[in-house]
């Protein structure tokens, strides 16, 4: 096989197992045995169509590539494996404003907090409020 | 009961072993639930109408199915990568009902 022929196929094959580590049940490929793995990789690839039937050369080198990048695979899905490390995150100061806050919020102008209601609402309890203020006046 | 059409490899191509297998496959009506697959355990073969262009001249088998026995091979959004799986315990057999065999000579 030509070095073209070659860098094409290997590029051919990292694509399709990229695919298959991406899509593929992590769990079950961790528990194969790096054998199991490699011999998984390889019937894939047959089973997909890598190459005809009278092909003796290309499954020689397909195994050559699996065998040469098969550790950084398994390395790879190890990783994926791994547990998530919690993360510490600090709560917002926007978290501390809405559980101190109290329940009855002034619409002053003063205040910015975030409107909990609709605009027309608004406006309907401060023309209350003006009436109230012209009442007592 | 609905079935489907599936075409599996025989033998990773040697045609020697594939015409012993075959015969197996005939007479009992059945697939050899191999090791060394990527999607979990079973026999695998091709949707009928997704088998690649590039597996036409391999020994093969067509055969019928119930869809409720098997298990389509999809990516992560659920799009179907064009064959199934029928789930079996490695060494083990699963049942299938042969239509024809091709490519064994």
């Amino acid at each position: 096989m030509d070095p073209l022929a070659r860098k094409c196929l290997e590029d051919r094959v990292l694509a399709e197992v990229q695919t298959l580590l991406t899509e593929g049940d992590h769990v079950y490929f961790q528990h194969l045995s790096p054998t199991d793995f490699l011999e998984a990789l390889e019937n894939e690839l047959r089973f997909l169509g890598f190459y005809t039937h009278s092909d003796r050369e290309t499954p020689v080198v397909i195994r050559a590539i699996l065998e040469q990048h098969v550790d950084q695979w398994r390395a790879y899905i190890r990783e994926q494996q791994e547990p998530a490390v919690p993360v510490q995150i600090a709560a917002s100061p926007w978290i501390q404003t809405t559980n101190s806050a109290a329940t009855g919020l002034l619409m002053t102008k003063a205040t910015q907090y975030i409107g909990f209601m609709f605009p027309m609402e608004r406006l309907a309890i401060q023309m209350s409020s003006l009436a109230v203020q012209d009442q007592v006046s | 009961m609905a079935h489907i059409q599936g075409i599996h490899l025989l033998a990773k191509g040697g045609k020697s072993e594939a015409r012993r297998i075959a015969e197996d496959i005939r007479r009992y009506q059945r697939l050899l639930v191999g090791t060394g697959s990527a999607h979990g355990a079973g026999a695998y073969a091709w949707y009928k109408e997704h088998l690649p262009r590039e597996l036409y001249n391999w020994p093969q088998v067509l055969f019928e199915v119930e869809e409720s026995s098997i298990a389509p091979i999809c990516n992560r959004d659920g799009a179907s990568r064009g064959y199934f799986r029928i789930p079996g315990v490695i060494g083990s057999y699963v049942r299938i009902h042969v239509l024809a065999f091709a490519n064994l000579d």
